[in-house]
């Protein structure tokens, strides 16, 4: 395990906001890490397939308790520009609906029947406004095996919201060696480490489910209150 | 040790309700009944499951009036509901799912206060734990906000006409110096050492004139380059730009008296400033504050008309 630092050189503007700017760098490890298992079987994964996955990244791990978090940090933008809003028209995706556990029966009768994709309602199509932002580039330090970050990166071509638009493509992107002193900021538990309460948060990958989060404030990693454990 | 709250559905359950809400009636007849949850199933809206005693999300209770569900057919963010597919609402969001909050413009609330931003003529400062506040008086609560938890949260569009639910999307905020203010679906971070440094630098010196010649300015200067303008501004003040170059510099600008503001702002000397004030999140932070401070003055002036 070593400190290394991901730098990722951006090709236009990406779509970062909100709490999700408080998201650690193995939230891409994981979601690398699941795609490829993907591709690699010809059966889907199951849930429990994919929590094996993303508990075995090749990160250090700090232990909390009987839990865990990486040792990986939020993302760092350089050289921010300014960009403007823009608004786009969002279809409806049918399997939007599979993922959110609503039957076959109902779907299809709602497209026969075009409550689905309607003006208003549960079903509705949308035209959110989105915010996306300018920059050089983006990087993180993680704590990790150097090996496996640059295998598992090699598949790595975009970062943020709506990569399918183009957003948040990757031109480039190198793994360096980091300082001992550069800082790995990211979201710590109040009740583990000396920070200011922030939000609650989730601090393991997946961010973005509802369960499982602590009150967390942002902070270096190395602010441990009571003896660093790593696993 | 003070209660931490994750939802701020629980924490409007607390504060506004005081811990007992009211029955949700429509008529005069209670409308919406609790149901059992035995089985611990999670909340359709924010996802939690220690609760016993819920209420249907969807359907009404048998024998009930038709609109005793929590959510009727005409709501459409279903998908931004945590469990969206469960058939059962915890008792803290059922309690802010309710008309006298749809109809609002925003909420500031920590467990001991709640201000409900409301339309004008529905101020009302007479109570001591629910005050009705106007819109031109929020960006007092974006420079001092409550004290941790507190919850910052906006309607759709910021406006309760023909809004809809908005306070279970809305983070609990624990620290006042970096917090999350919920515009609807969208979440802007607030840098307080830098709203309070607008405050100082440009809303103090001349609040009625600076405000909204600011929010146009900088609205103009969206999606230029900062540096082009800077240069090209002055160019044009030493006469050396001509021709193209010189209209190019006076585009930048939105409007005349925009112009003038930025020759006489502190964006104009300091160029670090400006570029900070557009970046994304100060920018969103400005466009809600330069909106209150702007209700203010115009409600000012119409005050002082009457008079």
């Amino acid at each position: 395990m070593e400190k290394v630092t991901i730098t990722a050189d951006l090709a236009g503007p990406l779509i970062v906001n909100g709490p999700a700017l408080w998201t650690p760098f193995d939230s891409i490890l994981a979601f690398l890490a699941v795609e490829r298992a993907r591709g690699q079987h010809d059966e889907p994964l199951s849930t429990e397939d994919m929590r094996a996955i993303i508990d075995n990244l090749p990160l250090q791990k700090v232990a909390l308790g009987g839990d865990y978090l990486y040792a990986a940090s939020m993302i760092a933008l350089h050289n921010e520009h300014v960009h403007e809003a823009v608004t786009i028209y969002k279809s409806i995706r049918v399997q939007r609906f599979i993922d959110a556990g609503i039957d076959a029966d109902t779907i299809i009768r709602g497209v026969r029947q075009r409550f689905i994709a309607q003006g208003s309602g549960a079903y509705k199509t949308g035209a959110p406004t989105l915010y996306p932002r300018l920059a050089n580039a983006a990087s993180w330090t993680v704590i990790g095996n150097k090996e496996k970050i640059v295998d598992l990166l090699r598949d790595w071509t975009h970062i943020g919201k709506k990569s399918s638009l183009g957003y948040g493509r990757i031109k480039s992107h190198r793994v360096t060696a980091s300082s001992e002193q550069d800082p790995i900021m990211r979201p710590l538990p109040v009740e583990h480490f000396d920070v200011a309460p922030l939000s609650f948060m989730r601090l393991k990958p997946a961010y973005w489910r509802q369960d499982g989060r602590l009150l967390a404030g942002i902070g270096d990693i190395s602010r441990r209150r009571d003896n660093a454990k790593t696993i | 040790m003070r209660k931490q709250y994750r939802y701020p559905t629980e924490l409007i359950y607390d504060s506004y309700w005081q811990g007992s809400p009211d029955k949700h009636t429509a008529n005069g007849r209670v409308i919406r009944f609790s149901v059992k949850n035995t089985d611990h199933q999670n909340c359709a809206i924010c996802g939690r499951n220690d609760f016993e005693v819920g209420f249907n999300t969807y359907e009404s209770t048998p024998g009930a009036a038709k609109l005793g569900s929590v959510i009727s057919n005409n709501f459409g963010e279903q998908f931004s509901f945590t469990e969206p597919h469960s058939p059962v609402t915890c008792p803290y969001c059922e309690a802010v799912v309710r008309p006298q909050f749809k109809d609002l413009n925003g909420i500031v609330a920590n467990p001991s206060l709640v201000s409900l931003i409301v339309g004008k003529g529905k101020e009302d400062d007479s109570q001591p734990r629910i005050k009705r506040i106007l819109t031109g008086d929020f960006y007092k609560l974006m420079l001092e906000p409550p004290e941790p938890p507190f919850i910052f949260a906006f309607n759709k569009h910021g406006v309760g006409k023909n809004g809809t639910h908005f306070i279970y999307l809305a983070p609990v905020n624990y620290d006042r110096d970096r917090y999350v203010i919920s515009y609807y679906d969208e979440k802007i971070m607030v840098d307080r050492q830098f709203l309070d440094e607008v405050w100082v630098r440009i809303v103090k010196k001349d609040p009625a004139n600076n405000v909204m010649s600011t929010g146009a300015l900088l609205s103009g200067l969206r999606g230029k380059r900062i540096e082009e303008i800077i240069t090209k501004r002055n160019q044009e003040r030493t006469q050396n730009a001509t021709g193209a170059a010189k209209n190019k510099a006076t585009k930048a600008f939105a409007k005349g008296k925009s112009q003038k503001v930025f020759e006489g702002s502190e964006f104009s000397s300091d160029p670090d400033f400006l570029t900070r004030a557009l970046l994304q999140d100060n920018f969103r932070t400005l466009g809600l504050f330069f909106m209150s401070i702007a209700s203010q003055n115009a409600n000012s002036k119409k005050t002082e008309e009457a008079a």
